[in-house]
C-alpha cells in the first residue's frame, strides 16, 4: 500500500483523505464476523496504515462503539483524529428521541470524553438537528472549550448549513 | 465550522443542490458516511442478497429486492468502468467522491482490515475527466429506485 494521503476539512483540520466510519462495529449491519479483539485490531491496523480519521458516536451502541473507539486507539491517540456526536436523548439502551439542549450536550461530551479514553474530540459533531433548540445555542464557537466535568458556555454560529454541522472542539482535563 | 457529515455517494446526491454550494463559500469540509451506499456500491450485493436480522439494510426501502434489481444496472456500469481502470467498484465510487472537491473526506465502514486497505487505495485511482463526467450523470441516467431511509428516519433529516 502506497502513502495515506491527507485532506484539510474546515479550520485546517487535515485527516487522512480516506476515513474510517466505526458505527458498523458495534451495529446495524448485523452479527459481527469478527470479535471485539478483532475490531480493535481492524481500528489500530487502519490508523497504522494512515486512515487516521475515525468516525463514532455517543448513540452508536449506544455507548459501546466509543468504548471500542477508545480502547482500541488510546495506544495511538496521538494518530488519530477522532470525530464523535451527539443529539440523542439516549434511555433504556435506545434513542429516545433527540436532545440538544446545552446541559445535554454537556452530559453527552463528558461521557464522550470519558469512553474516548480522551483530553480532547478533534471534531465534534451535532448529530441531527433539533427543532427544539436553536443552533446558536448546539454549535461550538472557535474558542469553545471542555473540561470535565463539561462546562458550557453559549455558542455562536455565523450561519447555519444544512446537514449535521460540527465544529473543531479543544477539550481539556 | 470544520465540517458537516451527510449522505453522500454515486446514488445519494442530495448534498449537491444547496449543502455543497453553501459549503464551498464557508469553507467547511464535508465527510460523506454511506459512501460505498451500505456496501451496494461494491458490486457485493445483488437481489439475491439476504440480510442478518438487525441490519439496517432490512428497514431501508432502497434494498428491497425489487429496488435492488433495478439498481443493478448502476452498479454494472461502475464494475465495468472500474474493471478498465484496474480498480474495484468501492474504489471508484469513493474516488468519485474525493474528485469532487478536495475537502470531500469518505468515512466508508468496515470491519475487514483488508477493507480497509482497499478503501484506502482508492486515493490512487486516477479517473479521467471523461470518467468523472460519466460517473457524474449515472445516477440521474439510470435512475435510482428507493428511499434511502424508512419513513421514520426520514422525518429527522434536512431541518
Amino acid at each position: 500500500m502506497g502513502v495515506m494521503h491527507t485532506r484539510s476539512l474546515g479550520q485546517g483540520l487535515e485527516v487522512s483523505a480516506v476515513g474510517l466510519g466505526a458505527m458498523g462495529m458495534s451495529q446495524s449491519y448485523g452479527p459481527n464476523p469478527g470479535t471485539r479483539d478483532d475490531m480493535v485490531a481492524v481500528l489500530r491496523g487502519a490508523v497504522e496504515r494512515g486512515v487516521t480519521f475515525v468516525d463514532t458516536a455517543e448513540v452508536y451502541g449506544p455507548y459501546a462503539n466509543e468504548e471500542l473507539v477508545g480502547e482500541a486507539l488510546e495506544p495511538l491517540r496521538d494518530q488519530a483524529v477522532i470525530a464523535t456526536k451527539f443529539g440523542w436523548d439516549i434511555r433504556d439502551g435506545r434513542a429516545a428521541g433527540l436532545d440538544s439542549r446545552p446541559e445535554q450536550i454537556c452530559r453527552a461530551v463528558d461521557g464522550s470524553l470519558r469512553r474516548l479514553r480522551t483530553d480532547v474530540i478533534d471534531l465534534l459533531y451535532q448529530h441531527r438537528v433539533d427543532p427544539a433548540v436553536p443552533i446558536e445555542r448546539t454549535s461550538p464557537g472557535r474558542s469553545a472549550s471542555w473540561s470535565r466535568p463539561a462546562r458550557c458556555g453559549t455558542w455562536a454560529c455565523p450561519r447555519r448549513a444544512r446537514g449535521r454541522s460540527a465544529g473543531r472542539t479543544r477539550c481539556t482535563r | 465550522m470544520t465540517a458537516v457529515q451527510s449522505e453522500y455517494s454515486l446514488w445519494t446526491r442530495d448534498p449537491e443542490a444547496e449543502v455543497l454550494p453553501a459549503l464551498a463559500e464557508l469553507g467547511i469540509g464535508l465527510v460523506p458516511f454511506s459512501p460505498l451506499g451500505k456496501g451496494f456500491l461494491t458490486g457485493t450485493v445483488d437481489a439475491t442478497t439476504t440480510f442478518a436480522p438487525g441490519d439496517i439494510r432490512t428497514r431501508v426501502p432502497r434494498f428491497e429486492a425489487e429496488n435492488r434489481a433495478a439498481n443493478a444496472a448502476l452498479v454494472e456500469h461502475l464494475r465495468e468502468l472500474a474493471a478498465r481502470r484496474d480498480a474495484t467498484p468501492g474504489q471508484v465510487a469513493l474516488a468519485w467522491l474525493l474528485a469532487q472537491q478536495p475537502w470531500v473526506v469518505p468515512i466508508p465502514g468496515t470491519r475487514r482490515l483488508a477493507r480497509v486497505e482497499e478503501n484506502a487505495a482508492a486515493t490512487g485511482v486516477a479517473l479521467s475527466a471523461d470518467d468523472v463526467a460519466d460517473l457524474d450523470a449515472l445516477a440521474a441516467r439510470v435512475g435510482v429506485r428507493g428511499e434511502r431511509y424508512d419513513a421514520e428516519h426520514l422525518g429527522y433529516l434536512d431541518r
